[in-house]
This record gives C-alpha cells, sequence and structure tokens, in this order.
C-alpha cells in the first residue's frame, strides 16, 4: 500500500464504520442496507488488520486518529466524520480497536450494543461491558481534563516530529533545487516555539534521539529548540524568537551542497575532504542568499550559517580577512550547535559524548564561546541535562528526565535500575528532595555514557 | 436571534476585506468598517460571553449550524481561514477593538502574492491576542504523516533491552565519582548587556551582511558564485535603498569602486562587480531613491550629491520618470541638479521627453537644458514654444532668448501676439536677449505699429526698456517723441505709453531729456509723474 493510497484507505475505514452505526440507529441489523454496508466495512479493516495488525481508532479533541496517526479527511467527509465524532462523544467512547480478524456476527453485536448504548445511563459502562462477549473489538473511554496534560505532551511530541519531518523535506527540497516554502518553515518555528512555552523539558528530552533519521535532520531542529529556549529566557519577543529560531533551523543548509560521498563517508576524513567541508557554513550562507529577495529574515539565516563555526575569538572557520564580532543570534546557535554535535554520533565523530560530558567540555573550552550566554545554556540544561545516564548514592540507576535551572546539580531522574539491581519503570525523582534534618536525599555519585548502552531517554518519553 | 446577528457578523467580516485592502487605514470608510464589526461583535458578546464558530473548507459552524457559506475560492472567509490551517476560532468577551481591528487586519492581507512568506497563523500567533483564540490543524502543512508514528515505533524498538540497562549498572562500579563543578549565576548585569549586544546586533546586520558578502568574494572559486554573490550585492543595494539607508549604499558602491579598482578580487570577479554597481542606474533602485528624496532632510545634499555622482548616462531616464512625479518639493530641486549635470551626456533624451504630456515635467526640462546651455538642444525647445501650457512657453522663451539665435526670431516673435500677457513679457524679453540687430528691429516696429499704443503698460514699458538696450540715436529720439506726444483721446493709453519712454530714458541716462521730464514731473497722471521722477533721479545719478 503507498502512503496515498493509505491515506485514502484510512479515511474509507472511519467513512465506512460511520456509515454503518449511523444506519444502525434508523434500521434493523439485519436491515439489507445495513448488512451491505456491515460487509463493505469488514472486507476493509479486516485486510488491514491482516496487513497490519490492529487497528485502533482514536477520537482526541475533534480530530480522529488510526494507530497514533492523525486522520486527515477530504471536505466532502467531513459532515459524515462530525457525525461520527458525535455520537463517540454521546457514549464518552474515546477509542475502538479492532484486534483481530472479525465476522458479520461481530460487527453486528458491536453496531446493537453501540445504537443501545446511547439510552443507557453510563453510555461507556454499559458497552465496555457488553463487549466483553466479542474478542476481536475493545473499547476505551474518552479523555477528559485530567487527561489534558497527557495530550498536551502528545501535541508536543508531534510538533517535534513534524519539525523534523519538515527539515527532511526540505533538505530533499533543496538537493533537488525546488522551491521552499517558507511560509510552512515560519509555521513549524512557531510549532517549536509553543511547545519551548508549553513542555521545555520534554522537548529537551526528545532532542536525545538522534538516529532515527539523519543526523542533520534531527540536529536542525535540536539547535533550533535549543536556541529558542534560550532566547525566550533572555526575554526575546515572538517575532525575534521566530528570526533566532527560523535561522537556527537553516544553518546547516550548507552541508546540502556537500557531496554524499564526503559527508556520510563512514571513515576519518582526508584533509581535502576537511576542506570541503569547512565551506558548508559559506555554501549555506550562498544557499539562503540564492533562496530570495533579501528581508531581515534572510538576513539572519545567511549571518547564521556563515558564523555558526567561527566560534567568538575567531578561531574557526571559515577564516576572514577581516573578522568581525559575531552577530548574537549566531552566538546562541554556536553553542546549541556544539552541545547537539557533541551528543550525536556523527560520520566524522561516532561516538558521541554524553549530554553532563559535553557540557562540562564546553565549560572547560569557555572562550570559544560568549561566556554570558554559555552560562545561560547551562543553567538552562542543567549540569546533568536530559538524557544523561546517572547512579545515585542510593543506588538506583537513572535517566535525567528534567533538568533544573535553580539547582544545576539537582535535575529528575527516573529510575531504571533500582537499588537492589532490578531494572524497573520510571517512578522519577526529585534530587532537591530533602529529608527531615534538611540534607538531601539522593545525590548524583556517578555518571555513564547512555550511548553505550543504547539507553534513551526518548523511549520513556515517547 | 442569535445565528442572524453571527450571520451578520460573518457576512460583515468577508466584506471588509474588501474595503480594508482599498483604503487607506486612516480613511473613514476604514475606520467605519472596523467600527461596524466591532460594535456588532461587542453587542453579541455581551449577551453571549464568547462566539465560538468552527470552520470548514466553504462552511462556518456555530452549534452544529451553518451560518455561513461560500465556495468562491477568492472570496471565501471559510476557505481563507481553512486552508492555512484554521478550525476554530472564539472571541471572548470584552475582546478589545484593537483586537478586532487586528483580526481584520491580518485577514485583508494580501497572501496572493507568488511565494507568500506568512500566512494567517502565523500572523495572528505573532499578534498575541489576549481574547481571540483559535485552534489550528498544524499536520495538514506535511507531507509525510506517519512520520512520527514510524519514529516512535523505531524508538521503541531500538531501545536497549533489560540485558544493556543491567550491563550498564554493572559497570557503574567500576567508574570514578563525579567531580564538583560550580556554575556561576546569570546575572542581572548579563542580562542587561547580552540585551544591549541583542539590539546593537539588530541595528548592524544590514552593514554586516554587506561585510560578509564581500569576505565571501574571497572564499568562492567558481564563476556561478561570484555571479551569485555579486547579484546579491546588488540586491543589497537596493534594499539598502528601499530603507533609506544611504550612507549604506554608498559604502558599498566605494567598496565595489575600490575593489575593481585595486582588482581585489581578481580580473574575472570585476565584470560581475561592474554589472552589481550597474543596479544604481536601475529603474527600481531610482524609484527607491526617490521616495527617500522625498524626506531629503534625513540624508542631506551632501550625501545625496555624492552618490548622484555614481550615477551614469542609463539612469537619465529613471530619474526624469521621477521627476515628472515630483511637483514643487525639495525632490524636485535636487533632480533637476542631478539632471543639469548628469544630462549633459544624454541631450536628445532629454529634449525627446519634451514631449511629454505633463506641462510640468515639460518645464522641467526646459529648465535642465538652461541649466546645460548646450546650443545643440535649441532646435528641440523651440517645439516647445508651442506648448499649450503657458508656464512651458515662458521657459521656452527664456531659454531661447539666452541660448538662441535670429533663427529663432520668428517663432519668439510670434508670442508678441500670444493671448496671455506673461508669455507677450517673456517674448520681449527673449527678444531682448538676443540682442541682435534683427531682434532690434522687430521691438523697434512693435513699439512703432498701430497696436503699440493698445498694449498693457507692462509691455509698453518692457519693449522701450528691451530697445533702451541699445542705446541708439534713433532709440533717444523714438523715445522723446514718444515722451511729448500729447494726445486727446485715449488720453490714459497715452500717458502708459509716456510712463514706459519716461522709463527707458532714464534707464538710457539722456541728459537731453531732462528738460523735457522736469516739464512732466508734476503730471496729474501718477503713473507717468512716478516714471518720469525716477527717469530723473537716474539720469541725475541720485
Amino acid at each position: 500500500m503507498n502512503k496515498k493510497a493509505n491515506g485514502i484507505i484510512i479515511e474509507d475505514v472511519l467513512k465506512k464504520l460511520a456509515i454503518v452505526l449511523k444506519q444502525g440507529q434508523f434500521h434493523d441489523v439485519d436491515n439489507a442496507l445495513v448488512m451491505t454496508s456491515i460487509k463493505v466495512f469488514l472486507k476493509l479493516i479486516n485486510e488491514l488488520i491482516e496487513y497490519d495488525g490492529i487497528q485502533k481508532i482514536d477520537l482526541i479533541g475533534d480530530l480522529f486518529y488510526l494507530n497514533n496517526a492523525r486522520v486527515k479527511y477530504s471536505s466532502k467527509s467531513s459532515v459524515i466524520l462530525d457525525d461520527l465524532s458525535r455520537e463517540f462523544i454521546k457514549r464518552d467512547l474515546g477509542s475502538v480497536a479492532f484486534t483481530s480478524q472479525l465476522s458479520i456476527d461481530d460487527i453486528k453485536v458491536f453496531l446493537k450494543i453501540f445504537t443501545e448504548a446511547a439510552y443507557q445511563g453510563d453510555s461507556f459502562e454499559s458497552m465496555k461491558a457488553s463487549l466483553t462477549h466479542i474478542e476481536g473489538i475493545e473499547v476505551d473511554r474518552l479523555k477528559h481534563i485530567k487527561e489534558e496534560e497527557k495530550d498536551k505532551r502528545r501535541t508536543v511530541i508531534t510538533s517535534y516530529f513534524n519539525a523534523v519531518s519538515f527539515v527532511k523535506t526540505l533538505t530533499t527540497k533543496l538537493e533537488s533545487k525546488e522551491k521552499i516554502s517558507v511560509k510552512t518553515a515560519k509555521r513549524v518555528v512557531g510549532t517549536i516555539i509553543d511547545a519551548i512555552f508549553n513542555e521545555e523539558q520534554l522537548l529537551f528530552g526528545l532532542s536525545a534521539i538522534k538516529d532515527f533519521d539523519e543526523y542533520t535532520y534531527h540536529h536542525c531542529v535540536n539547535v533550533s529548540v535549543l536556541s529558542i529556549a534560550m532566547g525566550q529566557r533572555i526575554g526575546l519577543k515572538r517575532k525575534a524568537l521566530v528570526e533566532l529560531g527560523f535561522a537556527a533551523l537553516f544553518h546547516d543548509i550548507g552541508k546540502t551542497s556537500i557531496p554524499n560521498t564526503i559527508l556520510n563517508k563512514p571513515s576519518d576524513f582526508t584533509e581535502e575532504e576537511w576542506k570541503v567541508m569547512k565551506r558548508h557554513p559559506y555554501l549555506g550562507a550562498l544557499s539562503m542568499l540564492r533562496l530570495k529577495e533579501p528581508d531581515t529574515s534572510l538576513i539572519s539565516n545567511a549571518i547564521v550559517s556563515m558564523e555558526h563555526h567561527m566560534s567568538s575569538e575567531h578561531s574557526g572557520y571559515p577564516e576572514m580577512r577581516n573578522p568581525m564580532e559575531l552577530d548574537f543570534y549566531s552566538n546562541i546557535v554556536t553553542i546549541a550547535d556544539r552541545y547537539d554535535a557533541m551528543t550525536s554520533s556523527r560520520v566524522y565523530q561516532r561516538i558521541p559524548l554524553s549530554p553532563d560530558e559535553a557540557v562540562r567540555r564546553m565549560m572547560e573550552t569557555s572562550h570559544f564561546y560568549d561566556p554570558r550566554l554559555l552560562k545561560l545554556f547551562v543553567l538552562m540544561l542543567g549540569l546533568y541535562p536530559a538524557g544523561s545516564l546517572v547512579l545515585l548514592n542510593s543506588g538506583e540507576m537513572g535517566i535525567v528526565c528534567e533538568g533544573n535551572p535553580q539547582c544545576t546539580e539537582r535535575p529528575k531522574v527516573s529510575i531504571i535500575v533500582d537499588k537492589e539491581g532490578n531494572k524497573v519503570d520510571g517512578v522519577t525523582v526529585d534530587l532537591t528532595e530533602r529529608d527531615h534534618a534538611g540534607n538531601y536525599t539522593k545525590n548524583i555519585l556517578k555518571t555513564l555514557d547512555p550511548h553505550k548502552y543504547k539507553i534513551n531517554l526518548a523511549e520513556h518519553l515517547l | 436571534m442569535a445565528l442572524e446577528e453571527i450571520k451578520d457578523i460573518l457576512r460583515d467580516i468577508e466584506r471588509s476585506r474588501k474595503n480594508l485592502r482599498l483604503y487607506p487605514s486612516n480613511n473613514p470608510v476604514y475606520l467605519k468598517t472596523i467600527d461596524r464589526i466591532y460594535t456588532k461583535l461587542d453587542s453579541y458578546l455581551e449577551t453571549n460571553d464568547e462566539l465560538t464558530i468552527k470552520v470548514k473548507q466553504y462552511d462556518i459552524i456555530f452549534n452544529d449550524e451553518a451560518v455561513y457559506h461560500n465556495n468562491n475560492r477568492d472570496e471565501s472567509l471559510a476557505l481563507l481561514l481553512f486552508k492555512d490551517g484554521i478550525r476554530e476560532l472564539t472571541f471572548i468577551k470584552g475582546v478589545p477593538r484593537d483586537e478586532v481591528r487586528a483580526f481584520l487586519e491580518i485577514l485583508s492581507s494580501d497572501f496572493q502574492v507568488e511565494v507568500p512568506e506568512e500566512d494567517i497563523v502565523t500572523l495572528m500567533w505573532e499578534r498575541e491576542f489576549r481574547l481571540i483564540l483559535y485552534v489550528v490543524d498544524n499536520n495538514y502543512l506535511l507531507e509525510d504523516e506517519n512520520y512520527e508514528a514510524t519514529a516512535v515505533e523505531y524508538v521503541k524498538k531500538h531501545s536497549a533491552g533489560k540485558e544493556e540497562v543491567l550491563n550498564a549498572y554493572r559497570d557503574t562500579a567500576n567508574l570514578k565519582e563525579v567531580s564538583r563543578i560550580d556554575t556561576e549565576p546569570f546575572t542581572e548585569e548579563d542580562r542587561r548587556s547580552i540585551l544591549g549586544d541583542l539590539e546593537r546586533s539588530s541595528e548592524e546586520r544590514l552593514s554586516k551582511m554587506i561585510s560578509l558578502l564581500f569576505e565571501m568574494l574571497f572564499l568562492a572559486d567558481n564563476k556561478e558564485d561570484y555571479e551569485s554573490i555579486a547579484g546579491s550585492i546588488a540586491l543589497f543595494i537596493n534594499y539598502s535603498m528601499k530603507h533609506k539607508n544611504l550612507t549604506d549604499v554608498i559604502d558599498i558602491i566605494n567598496r565595489i569602486k575600490s575593489s575593481i579598482e585595486g582588482n581585489v578580487y581578481g580580473p574575472e570577479v570585476n565584470p560581475f562587480m561592474q554589472t552589481a554597481l550597474d543596479v544604481i542606474n536601475s529603474d527600481k533602485f531610482i524609484r527607491f531613491f526617490g521616495i527617500g528624496l522625498e524626506e531629503e532632510s534625513r540624508w542631506g545634499h551632501d550625501t545625496i550629491y555624492e552618490l548622484a555622482g555614481f550615477f551614469s548616462r542609463s539612469a537619465i531616464p529613471y530619474l526624469v520618470d521621477i521627476l515628472g512625479e515630483k511637483k514643487i518639493n525639495p525632490a524636485e530641486k535636487i533632480l533637476i541638479s542631478i539632471l543639469s549635470e548628469l544630462g549633459r551626456e544624454d541631450i536628445p533624451f532629454l529634449a525627446h521627453r519634451l514631449n511629454d504630456s505633463r506641462w510640468h515635467l515639460v518645464r522641467n526640462i526646459l529648465h535642465i537644458l538652461r541649466q546645460i546651455g548646450d546650443r545643440s538642444s535649441v532646435k528641440f525647445i523651440e517645439k516647445a514654444v508651442r506648448h499649450p501650457n503657458m508656464h512651458v512657453k515662458v521657459e521656452a522663451l527664456n531659454v531661447l532668448g539666452e541660448m538662441g539665435s535670429d533663427k529663432n526670431l520668428p517663432v519668439i516673435r510670434d508670442c508678441l501676439t500670444d493671448p496671455d500677457v506673461v508669455v507677450r513679457l517673456a517674448s520681449i524679453s527673449a527678444i531682448g536677449n538676443l540682442g541682435t540687430p534683427d531682434s532690434q528691429k522687430i521691438i523697434l516696429d512693435e513699439i512703432k505699429s498701430k497696436n503699440f499704443h493698445e498694449r498693457g503698460y507692462s509691455e509698453k514699458r518692457e519693449l522701450f526698456l528691451t530697445l533702451a538696450k541699445w542705446k541708439g540715436d534713433d532709440i533717444i529720439d523714438l523715445a522723446l517723441r514718444s515722451l511729448r506726444k500729447r494726445a486727446f483721446f485715449k488720453k490714459t493709453k497715452n500717458n502708459e505709453t509716456r510712463a514706459a519712454a519716461a522709463f527707458a530714458l532714464g534707464a538710457m541716462e539722456v541728459t537731453d531729456a531732462l528738460d523735457p521730464l522736469m516739464k512732466l514731473q508734476h503730471s496729474r497722471n501718477t503713473l507717468l509723474q512716478k516714471n518720469v521722477l525716477e527717469a530723473i533721479k537716474k539720469i541725475n545719478h541720485e
């Protein structure tokens, strides 16, 4: 099934289900019209189950999701699907999962239960109780206010992946010299900013995902996330945050002009290849200039692209005949870029540093950076940034899930091994907690490299 | 009732887009449009607390009822919101007028440009509305809707297993304990100095970009890049001028010039740099220059003329174009002054623009040609004497008087009978300025002619004064005769002639005229008396 066909089929599943449920409200389940609709739906859903396993439909807010993917539907289907969402809400129904191959009778029973539930006191409970007799269909209650928090986190996660997916599309378009949509890029940056306002620490945690897709896609988004977060702490207005986030998102655009043979070379670079690599800031600035007519965002993009490897004392590249003080945005992006690069596995640096080690290294080489911004950055991430793997003095091992700007040594840690040495599934401890005597109950004793053991914070966040 | 109110508000919002685009923001229609919608919305919210509408492709829904439908792609308010991802809008009681206005202005923005860089969502988001809320579907922007699901699946699949986690735990036994690191606090002073840097960076970003472009030329190593960078420099020249940064423009020009003269980037780059430089002679650049000239006080004359010194002949048409758009303001004077220098290089072009339909432009070009003073333009100027506009005729006569010859006398003489006295006076002055025997004869004949008597005093005086330039016996004789001449009829007209003659005798300082003048010093005709007294004073060098 190709993507487009898949999209149409997903929309179709919902439509066919909606038709069955609608007709069931007005006709007997054995009515010829209802039977025809059931057969059509059944053929489709069974095919999907066979092809893809469990098919779970969720209603979140106004939107339907099939197996966690948002169902996009045409305007033609909107009336019937709006109607379906109303019927779900009426019954307090949040999800229906079709877990195994179904028969006509299964659907007939489901339809009867669904229709009758509308007239019961607790629609959902009566429906759930009745459905225990059908093996292949499971239902869940509609998420209410208590679960809003979860949805907010889900939105943030979606925003993060949308941004990575956008950068991927963007890179492909740039490589094939196609026009890119600045409008969409601005929207993407806007969603990152909103996500930072809502769940900054979650985003820092998500930036630990480095290897799902090509390094550059994640890297661009991560640098944008970290830069915006710094900008937000400084107090930049929304417009300036967009400008900064936009420049950060495009800072490595020059890499699209570096031959893939070099970019993806599995062994060390030769001197000549390094020379080519070191041209990417220049090539990035050039690409930006070719992209559109000058305006404020193009200017900051081109400047950041050109300067992000120069370092504040001009020991980096490209070398300038007449060195100038780095731009404010360049200083921010330089720090974010260096941190994310150090903690990522790249072709020319296979073994990444652990997040805490990267922060230490940056503090040791502070002369490369604007000292005030570096201070801000360290306070923002903490000495043990999200994703750091730590052993506590309690004997527990955990992964840092949230930094603490007020107390950089005391983040929140998600415990993955208890003090008896058993693998456990993450209770979160706050290292700022104290005992009756006012002493901290737990301290970080040792740190490990999470990459070495493939321990990734992201899996605990998703 | 509520439905009708909402329908009415939405209809008005749809219509407002046209008005807000059509009229300037201080126009009463513009302001009334906003007021009307604000008042209706405010009145609805007063009783209903909030208004939440759902947006479909061509419809807007309120409480499951369609309150708006329009499937015209160019006009539909629903489609405008829907295509940018807006799915729900809420107006809350107390929404201020400013927010409603900003909202309406966003809706009326022009998103029809070829490559739009903003959309409704971004503009609304940047405004940070307090009481206008919206729900946006961002997913529709994406091309790969399954990306997240696939990524989540991947991360979960590749996460550490129990063994890896426990291995890590075991390895902790061999690790050193962490050493303490002190972090410095981020102080208020740090924040202040950072914000200072931010402000400085924003101010200096354009000139920094320009400097980087010149640095990039050192890094470029092929023709395509040279061309791109030089092309960008040209774009930034226009951009700087658009933003009225004249000093930046001059700085770029000077840098280009010195790079070419000093062969800084090598001979391969110089042609591209020359092309970049030529942008200052383009229509676009000169239009921006013209707009900037409206506020010439912000630049200062020296800077303006420094830039003008870089214009070449190809800028002339565009400078003339903007001169045609300016009327009686400092910009007009500056442009005339620039063209009076630059125009020397293309007189036929300037002369060609004498055919323009705008009289003020033709007059200004005549003025420019007069400043240039090149006699080759006289043949073109002669035509302008026949221009229907009086101001043009006068200017053309003035120029011909200064730069023309006897060849132009017939045209100038024709103007002596022009219906407009100002033109007739300019014609007399032009004939006098030519100062040739033929022109003297024309004036003499005119004074002797039957019609002379009927001319007004100012013309008579001008004719006599012009004639006085030659100061020959016959002229003195004619003036004396005119002074002495008495009349029984049309006494006023005769006294005007005598007064004009008296004035001419004074101008020629004819001592023989003292006697007849003294006799008239007590004339009851005040005009005659005044001119006589003035003439006596002049002759006596008082």
